[in-house]
């Protein structure tokens, strides 16, 4: 059994309150396996954090750098992370309330979904916005879930292949034409392969400098919480998870603020 | 003569589709086991969230020299 099911289904005992995101979220999507950490959007309620830390308590986790698993972070955009040995393995299980380049349409759309779900992950739309971040692997997984996309407008918004992108034109001039207002890359269609695969590639760079400026503005504003976080972590060593958060957050309420501007979405 | 398609993932990750949900567990699991074999060296970094790197505190060049 997959320890990343357990867990969701798990964070999700009587009621919804976990989507697994990231790469444990494209296994179920059954593109690939890549990635070995866990990360789930929370419900942005106290009750989801309590039963979350109490879960992993019961799994011997402790916190890794970040931000404590409470909501008045997590709102702000920040995440918080925690580790647990398991079955010779080492999980690491990763939250947020409010990922990049979700917006709250978007997040009411997720948890609308997640409701029909036994074990909820993300749907391939806001996989994909997720997956917009600053590493070149990431946008394979674009790629191949637009391809999985059912409505014709996602795929012609997300696709990554300049070959697709060229047939779904022929087939539906008038909707790509018009799809570019939101994709301004879909203009260089009509100039053919070459320039659109030029457009695709300065596309992807552009979302790969959006993500690293959005990661130093988090890293700017926790530049404080960093530096005593070694001598935090020591302090930690031993304790109850209970105990470890609560200590957390007294040092997090000095030194980290809750909310960065530009942070999100 | 087929035609050309652009290529995101390999043919063996695709193939994920075809196996049972007890097929991908047993092929998921056994993958994340074998992945362990990297947790020295990510031990500090991050592949999700707003955190890039874990602060440690520079070792004491006196240690590193005994």
């Amino acid at each position: 059994m997959s320890i990343y099911l357990d867990l969701t289904r798990a964070f999700n005992h009587g009621r919804t309150r976990a989507v697994l995101a990231g790469g444990q979220a494209v296994v179920l999507h059954r593109l690939a396996i890549m990635s070995k950490d866990g990360d789930w959007i929370l419900r942005e309620e106290s009750e989801t954090m309590e039963h979350v830390l109490s879960l992993l308590g019961t799994y011997g986790a402790h916190y890794r750098f970040g931000a404590p698993l409470d909501v008045r972070w997590l709102a702000g955009g920040w995440s918080s992370h925690l580790e647990f040995p398991w079955q010779q393995m080492r999980v690491r299980t990763d939250f947020v309330t409010r990922p990049p380049r979700l917006d709250e349409e978007a997040l009411r759309r997720v948890w609308r979904n997640a409701a029909d779900q036994e074990v909820p992950f993300l749907g391939a739309i806001e996989l994909a916005d997720m997956k917009k971040t600053n590493r070149e692997k990431d946008y394979v997984v674009i790629g191949e879930l637009a391809r999985r996309m059912a409505d014709l407008d996602s795929q012609i918004l997300y696709s990554r292949s300049a070959r697709d992108l060229i047939a779904l034109a022929e087939q539906h001039p008038d909707r790509v034409a018009r799809l570019a207002g939101r994709r301004p890359a879909l203009e260089a269609v009509e100039h053919g392969r070459e320039a659109l695969e030029a457009a695709l590639d300065a596309e992807r760079r552009q979302l790969i400098r959006a993500n690293e400026e959005r990661l130093a503005r988090y890293l700017d504003a926790a530049k404080p919480w960093a530096a005593v976080w070694p001598e935090l972590s020591r302090q930690m060593e031993g304790l109850r998870l209970s105990e470890a958060h609560q200590l957390m957050v007294r040092r997090a309420d000095e030194l980290l603020p809750f909310a960065v501007p530009g942070g999100w979405p | 003569m087929n035609e050309l398609r652009d290529e995101f993932l390999s043919e063996e990750d695709l193939d994920l589709r075809s196996l049972t949900d007890e097929e991908l567990e047993a092929v998921w699991t056994a993958w994340l086991y074998q992945a362990q074999a990297t947790n020295e060296e990510d031990r500090y970094t991050y592949s999700h969230g707003v955190f890039v790197r874990e602060p440690v505190e520079e070792a004491d060049p006196q240690d590193s020299a005994r």
